[in-house]
């Protein structure tokens, strides 16, 4: 059974992962792929989105000889994180009372 | 296709985007490469899928963000219009963009197989090879043939480093000799046994490090030629 996946809870992951640990692309990816089963061409839009919105910034690094392109989250990334947190609870919270506990509306 | 292609097409397909998304976009796509590794190369190429539907996810999601000033401030009307823009989650700035949705998401969905490139594919291949056996066989027999040459050039040269070394060690033990008749004469005749046990050494080592540097070489050659061909192979099934 597929559970779609919105854009909105794309962000918040990459949103989430990149909070806990400043982290380049491929990382990045990776990560996500160990929750959800995307293609990995999915990941560059949403970073790319989440820079342009000034939730991410990006810094250079070189690595064994080569550049790495890191991803750090801003003052503005961690605020709208919080609200993504808010909302997934909410959200989750609502899904659980049908789904687990019947349907009790008033 | 190879990394390389794949790139390439990228940059063609983004051809409507501006200079700086195109840039970084194959900055990121290049960066990821090289972090799989050229090991992994295939699978990312799989994985990535056609250069085409990379650059239309890619199009759908920088349109929404050019209209995201003007979007973000309005309230939307309706609140929950569907199965992945659920009542809590979709404020304004997170109603999912209609081609963003489209994509595909979902936890169980089979990631789509690459598409086949040409309809003739595997049968018209066999055939081509056959056909130009004497060819592309006395090709790589004539380029085999040099590899070996180089290799046994190397590798005697190795052997000739040492031989030096070695004459230039026993000669050492007749300069010992010589010295006793002639001090002079010994003296040069240590002179230079040293300097041949010198050369020969740095010889022997020099030409043993080219040949290391041949071998490395000939191994990814072969390396990049079977993944190049596996990958067309595997185009081609």
């Amino acid at each position: 059974m597929a559970f779609n996946m919105g854009a909105a809870l794309m962000d918040a992951l990459v949103l989430s992962i990149v909070s806990a640990e400043s982290t380049y692309g491929y990382k990045i990816t990776q990560d996500v792929r160990k929750v959800m089963n995307v293609s990995e061409s999915t990941l560059y839009p949403v970073l790319r989105r989440l820079q342009k919105e000034d939730f991410l910034q990006t810094y250079d690094r070189e690595f064994a000889g080569r550049n790495r392109r890191y991803y750090r989250i801003t003052e503005k990334g961690l605020a709208q994180l919080e609200v993504c947190r808010g909302e997934w609870t909410e959200y989750k919270e609502q899904i659980e009372s049908v789904l687990f506990g019947g349907m009790t509306h008033e | 296709m190879n990394k390389q292609e794949f790139l390439k097409a990228l940059a063609d397909e983004l051809c409507d985007f501006s200079a700086e998304e195109r840039t970084q976009a194959l900055q990121f796509y290049s960066e990821y490469f090289e972090e799989a590794g050229a090991e992994n190369e295939d699978a990312v190429l799989q994985e990535l899928g056609s250069p085409k539907k990379v650059a239309q996810i890619l199009r759908a999601n920088c349109r929404d963000v050019h209209a995201a000033p003007e979007a973000a401030p309005k309230p939307k009307p309706q609140a929950a219009p569907g199965p992945d823009a659920p009542a809590g989650f979709s404020g304004p700035k997170y109603e999912a963009p209609p081609e963003y949705a489209h994509t595909p998401y979902d936890y169980s969905q089979p990631l789509p197989r690459q598409q086949r490139t040409g309809t003739a594919g595997l049968p018209l291949t066999i055939i081509l090879l056959v056909v130009t056996f004497p060819i592309w066989f006395s090709l790589a027999a004539a380029l085999l043939s040099i590899v070996l040459a180089v290799f046994i050039t190397l590798f005697a040269l190795v052997i000739a480093g040492l031989a030096v070394a070695g004459a230039g060690l026993i000669c050492i033990f007749s300069s010992i000799r010589l010295f006793f008749l002639s001090a002079s004469t010994g003296t040069l005749m240590l002179g230079l046994s040293l300097c041949s046990i010198g050369a020969g050494v740095l010889m022997a080592i020099g030409f043993c490090w080219c040949l290391s540097k041949a071998c490395l070489f000939i191994f990814n050659a072969c390396r990049s030629l079977w993944q190049y061909v596996s990958l067309k192979v595997r185009n081609l099934l």
